[in-house]
């Protein structure tokens, strides 16, 4: 039911987290006393002394008013003294109000709530899981009764349900042999460790209230078995074994259970520690079967707060000692096994709008340093369709955010220039940043956070491949396009200050407009210009459509309208992230064609990123392909499809199927992309472990050289040798001249 | 569907499960060892006094006549009378309502006023001071018994520097808002300094561990919300950082913390019950307790019921804003 793989996360999650480490402590220290508690505690815990009750705890001593009554000259004459009471070693943590010892109660109170906390959880989960399991699995009217019952049930608060049912049932207890005394080990023990003997020879397991805790909690189990039953009813291996006729019981115990282990042990341990709060609450107002309880002590030493503070102080640490250690053990299983949140992984003069220089950008992970963007160079024209094509993992994604600068921890731009070209922008910045102004190029990186931030927008836009996870799915479609249209507004009235687009915007009015719409951010303005943006994009009726959620849209009208929220600022580069892979083939063409009409009738430039060769045939005049993080070839269309030089661009082309030609062209490249972590990667060329034509130079030689050209317009660009020499087979590179 | 519609099919699910709390309370009695009688008459009772008793209390009738009766009795508001008393049930229950209202809305008020803005500076600021001394907080605050916090602040703020007054509840607020009106302003003001003085204590006890589960669920929300993509996305068109977490992030952060709150209510019940045992807090909880250690069978069937239908109302309330905010949930 544990796989290794959550094994080896399990170790992952407890080594980098010392919370993980604390809540282990915490809990093997709670077990281990409740287990040994006839040799750990000093006395036993209901061993009364009316001489030495109220002690303090060791380093504190108290003060109390002692009256003695003398006969003086025949008559009775009182005189009121302080005395101090003194900590005896004996009882390191005081004495309550009948002489018990502190510290030896808190040790075996650690075992009534231990056993209550496990066993009450078994008791809910095995009655949870089984309802719930039926419930999902056979659906219908048994689903229908079994969870109308657990809405009714969870009317009632579980500590208002259980002192009702404790109350009316009464405090049934169990009395339990203890173990070592049975085995006769627990006097020789302690007589050999000097501390007296006579401890208890059985412990009282409060019967009724494990019970009780049970059934108050085993709604909690039913509804997570019942959704995992639900989802698992309908996989395909599922149904298969239904067809094959294997048993309603077999599927359940084969296939429902073991997925549901994981949510239901995460859950089993907070419901532990639900259930020692709920045991010592039940306890403290006197509903338990047993008065050797945290709870019990605490409401007893509710009396003595101004003469006798530890009394209920002391149980109460224990308590929040023992759950805080089983809460960080639940946190460390939640996010050992279902591990959440995690970042994702991640694209030249004059008339040059962008040019991208050394571009390097790592990711930081606990495996190691990933380069997912190795010096990348190239450049974007005015009114030019840019592709960056490359196999998934090759580094285009991040490429892309690396140029607005939104690579998300633990990524992180190490190194490059992303120049663009904005003459005002350069002035403004020439003096007080000289080292990012070039003339009329501004180097985004070194500009200030706050003016980067300004350039989201007008200067570059971005569509992500996924349209539905790219849009809020609480607020109209509408209304998101009109922030893009406000934010900018809002700019223009006082340029280039980034506090101008919230101006006179402030919390309060942030919070007023969640509910009052004539509170909200964007103006009626803006959002009009929504729905010119909506229309612009093709979409039919953009009044109605503007007060859409995302959900109502068609993928196909999401991604228009994430393309109209891409021209509300009428940015000069529009950064197009595989913009069609999420849609049919059909609105593809539709999307495609959209963007080209748009890039002539704005003049834009679209840096357009795809792993499409048809899409990038399609659309753009210029190329860059990347491999492993690097731009292996870049040039004109024509060059780099028409003539490729690198092998790999040669491959990749290659693996196009040729409807005319079929059989020569079809030779996929063998192998896989590189892992693209640092430890893994030498200083050579990263395709030559995959290469036909790899020879001995290319582990040294990894410099970008210069191809042959169709027009003069325009450098081709290669990273590889055989730009320069012919593949000799003399000098061939071991095994990957075999596979060739 | 529509809005409208949406509440109306919640409502209808709701009175199923009103007449679903008041029927398990019905069966609570008959799976209870003991007999009604018993705990009425008196010791030495002659067997025809017994069967008087049980005549008038409708025991002596078949099983589905008494639960007719129970269901009809119900519907007219009338819960019977206190075995031990002899006062109305409803009317003993519904006069002790408002102080359990007035702890449960004030502990809430601080848990929430609190626990967004720290679980959303904790977020944000991750790995920075301010992140770790709220999540420090919130885990002790999930992990302490709210009755031993309690004892606590009394043993510090009323016992050691005599701030707060140990227990007890002066007046309600609206006996307040009464003072005020007929006394003055001055008596008003030092009418509510009294009420809040009161109040203070047992409110942080009950309100502290909501406001570490809220500040845990909102820190952990905001932190999933702010790696969605369309976060990406709507910093890729220029939307300031404010407006992307408080409008954007905050938002999907608040909708299932909303869900969670609704099923942490019945928490928030039984943290009242205990809250006011500990301070002495006359409300609901205190009834509930002295009903069941007296067997006053009408009393803690009235508190039962009224707190299961208060739960099943306020969860209706707490659908129709999560209806509000999450447009999708109305479509389904």
């Amino acid at each position: 039911m544990i796989s290794p793989r959550t094994l080896r996360n399990l170790r992952k999650e407890l080594r980098s987290s010392a919370l993980a480490k604390i809540g282990i402590v915490l809990v093997l220290a709670m077990i281990l006393i409740a287990a040994f508690a006839p040799f750990i505690a000093l006395h036993n815990p209901t061993n009364q002394n009316l001489d030495e009750n109220n002690l303090p705890p060791m380093g504190f001593s108290r003060t109390t008013e002692e009256t003695t009554s003398e006969m003086v000259n025949g008559s009775l004459e009182l005189t009121n003294e302080t005395v101090y009471v003194n900590a005896s070693a004996s009882h390191p943590m005081g004495t309550n109000s009948l002489g018990q010892d502190v510290y030896s109660r808190a040790v075996y109170g650690a075992r009534t709530s231990m056993m209550v906390g496990v066993l009450g959880t078994l008791l809910a989960a095995v009655l949870g899981v089984s309802v719930g399991l039926v419930a999902g699995f056979y659906r219908g009217r048994v689903d229908d009764a079994l969870m109308r019952f657990a809405d009714v049930s969870l009317a009632f608060p579980s500590l208002v349900l259980a002192i009702a049912l404790i109350g009316l049932w009464g405090r049934a207890a169990v009395d339990v042999p203890d173990p070592f005394v049975v085995l006769g080990l627990v006097d020789p023990v302690r007589s050999a460790l000097g501390l007296p003997t006579g401890m208890p020879d059985s412990f009282v397991l409060p019967g009724t209230v494990i019970v009780v805790v049970g059934l108050v909690n085993w709604v909690w189990f039913a509804r997570i078995a019942r959704g995992e039953a639900l989802s698992i009813r309908e996989e395909e291996y599922v149904k298969a074994a239904r067809a094959l006729g294997a048993s309603d019981a077999r599927i359940i115990g084969r296939h429902v259970l073991p997925n549901a282990t994981t949510p239901i042990l995460v859950l089993a341990t907070i419901q532990v520690a639900a259930i020692i709060l709920l045991e010592s609450s039940l306890s403290f107002l006197g509903f338990s079967g047993t008065t050797l309880s945290w709870g019990f002590d605490i409401s007893q030493g509710r009396a003595y707060l101004s003469t006798a503070w530890w009394i209920a102080t002391v149980p109460g640490l224990a308590i929040v000692l023992a759950v805080i250690g089983v809460n960080l053990v639940g946190d460390w299983l939640r996010d050992a096994l279902d591990p959440g949140i995690e970042g994702e992984g991640v694209s030249e003069m004059a008339d040059e709008i962008l040019k991208v220089r050394n571009l390097t950008t790592r990711f930081f992970t606990e495996e190691g340093q990933v380069n997912a963007v190795e010096h990348v160079d190239f450049d974007v024209r005015d009114g030019e369709v840019f592709g960056i094509v490359g196999e998934s993992g090759s580094g285009k994604s991040v490429t892309a955010l690396s140029l607005i600068d939104l690579v998300e921890t633990p990524g992180r731009i190490t190194e490059g220039e992303v120049w663009y070209r904005d003459a005002d922008l350069a002035e403004e910045h020439r003096d007080s940043h000289p080292e990012a102004v070039d003339g009329d190029y501004v180097d985004v990186r070194q500009l200030p956070e706050a003016t980067r931030r300004w350039l989201r927008g007008p200067a570059f836009a971005t569509i992500f491949q996924d349209p539905m996870s790219s849009l809020n799915p609480s607020i109209t479609v509408g209304e998101q396009i009109a922030e893009a249209v406000e934010v900018q507004r809002r700019a223009r009235a006082n340029p280039r200050r980034t506090r101008s687009r919230t101006q006179g915007y402030g919390l309060g009015r942030l919070i007023a407009g969640a509910v009052l719409p004539s509170q909200s951010y964007v103006s009626e303005e803006s959002e009009e210009r929504a729905v010119e943006l909506l229309e612009r994009v093709g979409i039919p009726d953009p009044e109605q459509r503007a007060e859409e959620y995302p959900h109502e849209f068609s993928g196909g009208m999401l991604q228009r309208a994430m393309v109209a929220q891409a021209l509300a600022g009428e940015p000069d580069v529009l950064i197009a992230d595989e913009p069609t892979t999420a849609l049919d083939v059909t609105i593809q063409a539709q999307i495609l064609n959209l963007l080209t009409e748009l890039q002539e009738e704005e003049d834009m430039s679209v840096v357009l990123i795809t792993h499409n060769l048809g899409v990038i045939a399609r659309m753009c005049q210029r190329v860059g392909v990347m491999y492993a993080g690097e731009v292996v070839e870049r040039g004109s269309l024509e060059d780099v499809f028409e003539n490729p030089v690198h092998p790999y661009t040669e491959g990749l082309l290659g693996s196009i199927p040729d409807i005319e030609d079929p059989a020569p062209r079809l030779s996929p490249i063998e192998g896989n992309v590189p892992s693209l972590l640092d430890a893994e990667m030498g200083e050579k060329c990263y395709f030559a472990d995959r290469c036909p034509k790899a020879m001995t130079s290319c582990l040294t030689d990894i410099e970008e050289h210069e191809a042959p050209a169709a027009t003069d317009d325009t450098d081709h660009l290669v990273r590889c040798i055989l730009a320069d020499r012919e593949y000799d087979e003399s000098e061939a590179l071991g095994s990957a001249a075999k596979q060739g | 569907m529509s809005y409208g519609r949406f509440l109306l099919k919640r409502g209808l699910q709701g009175v199923v499960v009103v007449w679903g709390v008041v029927s398990i309370v019905f069966v609570l009695r008959f799976i209870t060892p003991g007999n009604a009688v018993d705990a009425v008459a008196p010791l030495d009772a002659s067997p025809e006094l017994r069967e008087r008793i049980a005549a008038e209390l409708g025991l002596d009738q078949p099983l589905y006549v008494q639960y007719l009766d129970y269901l009809w009795e119900l519907l007219n508001g009338d819960m019977g009378y206190s075995y031990i008393s002899g006062i109305e049930a409803s009317q003993m229950v519904f006069s002790k309502l408002p102080a359990t209202i007035e702890l449960a809305v004030a502990s809430s008020i601080i848990a929430i006023g609190l626990s967004i803005p720290l679980g959303v500076i904790s977020a944000t600021r991750r790995h920075e001071p301010a992140d770790y001394a709220a999540t420090t907080f919130s885990l002790v605050g999930i992990s302490t018994p709210n009755f031993w916090l309690g004892i606590m602040l009394i043993l510090l703020l009323s016992v050691q520097f005599g701030i707060f007054p140990t227990s007890g509840r002066a007046f309600g607020f609206i006996e307040a808002f009464r003072i005020a009106a007929n006394q003055g302003v001055g008596a008003g003001v030092d009418a509510f300094y009294q009420w809040l003085r009161f109040i203070t204590l047992p409110a942080v006890t009950l309100g502290t561990y909501f406001t570490a589960l809220i500040t845990r669920l909102t820190r952990s929300g905001m932190l999933e919300e702010l790696g969605q993509s369309y976060v990406r996305a709507t910093r890729a068109k220029g939307l300031p950082e404010s407006l992307i977490r408080y409008k954007h992030a905050l938002r999907n952060t608040l909708i299932p913390v909303i869900t969670v709150l609704g099923l942490q209510l019945g928490t928030l019940i039984g943290g009242a019950v205990i809250t006011e045992s500990v301070f002495s807090w006359p409300g609901l909880g205190t009834t509930l307790i002295n009903a069941i250690n007296t067997r006053d069978w009408p009393i803690l069937q009235a508190t039962l019921v009224v707190i299961g239908t208060g739960f099943v109302i306020v969860n209706l309330v707490v659908d129709a804003v999560y209806a509000y905010l999450d447009p999708q949930v109305v479509a389904e």
